[in-house]
């Protein structure tokens, strides 16, 4: 990736030369239109104008004022154009320049359209020794001196028109197609920088900096392209993200984990330590001896839910599954835990139905879900509280609920509690017991059966934990 | 004899902590949590106290940084800790602690240490050292062992015990590299290995308070591959 192979720009320079070809046709096709319009446009407005000259021409032929002498006279210095009148038989009569090529005899057909529509022109085009064709009108009147016919032909108004055009056609052709290149040069530009951009991008993000995005580029090939890109750059970052909010879980478990196993184990040692050591009387040591061994269970029962709950986490938990009475294994819990209640003076009572209320589970990891929730209840209502604990069926799920007039829990605790060693009280009072895993034990022995646990809590007027499971018929 | 305070929410281990104390002569008081701490040291000052990081109420790092900006005696404060983490915000966030000591501790390490801070305190107190106890003046510095005061200019200074001592230790001796082991030895009593970052976080301390008085330069400088050593500046 670092070794940078100086890449031809390929995809841009093929695109730059499409765009050249695809201009330049389109630059000659609409040349040859121009022209082809010109043509037929010029010839069409000259038509106009010479029309009228032709009707004022007829009327002064009619009138006798078209003999040759007139005709230079009046027209002589008409530049790029000829009057010219034709007597019968389509003989040239006179003429007003000898500049202009005109037809010496008109042929029969010319005379007998004129004939057909007098005083309407026709025109015509012949090609006489110029270069430029010339082009004519000629109108029927009928004069003094045999006139029958006159005309107008012009070589300088065409061939100007044509020529002026032509020029300005070219010019702009030319134009236009400089125009195009240094537009197509513009384009090219930006498309390499565009895909150089974009290649920068894709190395940025190739190399780790995954928030790098590409540039909306529109709604195109290349922009959907972009946006696909984005999509998977957006894809891997949050991919990346669990990862290492994984990760800090990992590491944040690990460090409570050995926090937690740390606190007794330095009792544990210093005890042990201290009854090696003089001075310490009889009674002492006994204590001594009594609160090792008590902090040595406590690391023992950790030990015990660590490794319920690495089982959850594996999926490996065996259950024993076989059709239990929730209400008996309920009333069962709440008998053994009476004595402790009764000590700290809360009233402990169960409601449930007398009928069974089955479900299908390992009878011991049930009775444990019910004691865990009755342990946290009686560690967090002080004394002259009240826990009730109510089995029922409520539509076709067998439902348990712990309820108790603790101190409660805050909305934001509540949505962590169940996460391996999150203590409401964050500073973790070891005196209210519970390691934390208890919550986490529960929740994970519940889902295995596929029950739910929800804990709903009012700070300063307790709180209720429910677990519901599916019923069996 | 000495007053010291024991805080802790596990039970079992102050209760050990305190048995022991009691056994060496000291006077001991033990409370469970941050808020009662504060309170007791406040009604009735200890001069050490052994002071666990997570606490209830109010932690540990969170007491020691309230106690420090209390006006008045300052108590020698012993953190103990669970967690390399814990150790980064001991030394790391300038809550002032004079030291730490891992769980899980032995007793006998950490009575060994208790005594060593105790004595050197004691030591640095006593009226018997007329050489010591004169003022050391470099400058605008002025460091009076006696009244443990410490001026730059007319501005006052703040210290905590340890660094006050680190502080004399390193003035008195104006020149002289020591290395961090050494300091140890001398300031706290002790040289365990591992430790010798408590000493990185308190010249880092003491340089920064003393800059923030105004004093120009650093005369508490690192002498590199050995230590520190005092210099005054030009």
């Amino acid at each position: 990736m670092k070794a940078k192979v100086a890449a031809r720009p390929r995809v841009a320079r093929r695109v730059a030369s499409a765009i050249r070809i695809v201009l330049l046709m389109a630059g000659i096709a609409q040349l040859v239109v121009a022209l082809v319009i010109i043509q037929t446009k010029t010839a069409e407005i000259r038509e106009q104008l010479v029309a009228d000259g032709l009707r004022s021409l007829r009327l002064a032929a009619e009138a006798g004022k078209l003999n040759e002498a007139s005709l230079e006279a009046n027209f002589g210095d008409l530049p790029g154009h000829a009057i010219v009148t034709y007597r019968e038989g389509g003989e040239l009569l006179a003429r007003s320049s000898s500049d202009v090529e005109v037809p010496t005899r008109l042929d029969r057909s010319q005379l007998i359209a004129i004939a057909a529509r007098p005083g309407r022109p026709i025109f015509f085009e012949f090609h006489a020794l110029t270069p430029w064709a010339v082009h004519g009108g000629i109108v029927s009147t009928q004069g003094p001196g045999g006139i029958i016919a006159v005309g107008v032909f012009d070589r300088w108004s065409s061939a100007r028109l044509a020529e002026g055009l032509g020029a300005g056609l070219l010019g702009g052709w030319v134009a236009s197609i400089v125009v195009a290149g240094i537009a197509t040069l513009f384009l090219t530009r930006r498309i390499m920088r565009g895909l150089e951009q974009a290649e920068k991008v894709v190395r940025r993000v190739a190399s780790g900096e995954l928030g790098t995005r590409l540039p909306s580029y529109g709604d195109d090939e290349i922009g959907r392209l972009a946006d696909d890109f984005n999509r998977m750059a957006d894809s891997l970052e949050q991919h990346v993200e669990s990862l290492r909010k994984e990760k800090e879980a990992r590491l944040r478990r690990f460090a409570d984990w050995t926090h937690e196993v740390v606190t007794p184990l330095t009792s544990v040692l210093g005890y042990l330590e201290s009854l090696q050591m003089e001075g310490f009387d009889e009674a002492t040591r006994k204590r001594y001896v009594a609160t090792a061994h008590e902090q040595a269970l406590a690391l023992k029962a950790l030990s015990d839910d660590l490794a319920t709950l690495s089982r959850l986490d594996f999926e490996g938990l065996e259950l024993a599954r076989s059709p239990v009475d929730l209400g008996a294994v309920a009333r069962g819990e709440v008998e053994a835990l009476s004595a402790a209640a009764i000590a700290k003076t809360i009233a402990l009572t169960i409601a449930s139905p007398d009928c069974p209320v089955r479900v299908e589970g390992d009878r011991p990891r049930l009775a444990q879900v019910v004691r865990n929730l009755l342990t946290n209840a009686l560690q967090h209502t002080p004394e002259g509280g009240r826990i009730v604990v109510d089995v029922r069926v409520e539509q076709d799920r067998a439902l348990l609920e712990v309820s108790d007039t603790g101190e409660g829990i805050a909305p934001e605790q509540l949505a962590q509690l169940g996460e391996p060693f999150y203590r409401v009280d964050t500073s973790r009072d070891r005196r209210t017991g519970g390691r934390g895993l208890g919550l986490a034990v529960t929740r994970g022995i519940v889902e295995a059966h596929r029950g739910t646990l929800r804990i709903r809590s009012e700070l300063g007027r307790g709180t209720i934990a429910s677990v519901d499971f599916p019923m069996l018929p | 004899m000495s007053n010291v305070l024991v805080v802790d929410d596990d039970v079992a281990i102050a209760t050990l902590l305190a048995d022991h104390l009691e056994l060496a002569g000291h006077a001991v008081r033990v409370v469970h949590d941050g808020s009662q701490a504060l309170k007791g040291q406040r009604a009735n000052p200890a001069s050490l106290l052994l002071l666990d990081v997570m606490l209830p109420k109010m932690s540990g790092l969170d007491l020691c940084r309230t106690i420090r900006n209390d006006a008045g005696p300052q108590p020698l404060i012993l953190m103990l800790t669970a967690r390399t983490t814990e150790e980064d915000s001991i030394l790391g966030y300038e809550v002032g602690a004079d030291d730490y000591i891992r769980k899980p501790f032995g007793v006998r390490e950490l009575m060994a240490r208790v005594q060593a801070t105790l004595r050197v305190a004691e030591r640095a107190a006593s009226p018997s050292d007329r050489e010591r106890r004169s003022a050391i003046v470099r400058g605008p510095l002025v460091i009076d062992p006696e009244a443990r005061t410490v001026r730059v200019g007319s501005a006052r200074i703040r210290l905590t015990p340890k660094e006050f001592d680190l502080l004399v230790h390193l003035a008195q001796r104006s020149g002289t590299a020591f290395s961090r082991e050494r300091l140890l030895e001398d300031v706290w009593g002790y040289a365990h290995a591992g430790y010798a970052r408590t000493i990185d976080s308190h010249i880092t301390r003491v340089r920064k308070k003393l800059a923030e008085g105004g004093l120009p330069g650093n005369v508490l400088q690192a002498v590199h591959g050995i230590g520190y050593a005092f210099r005054e500046t030009a």
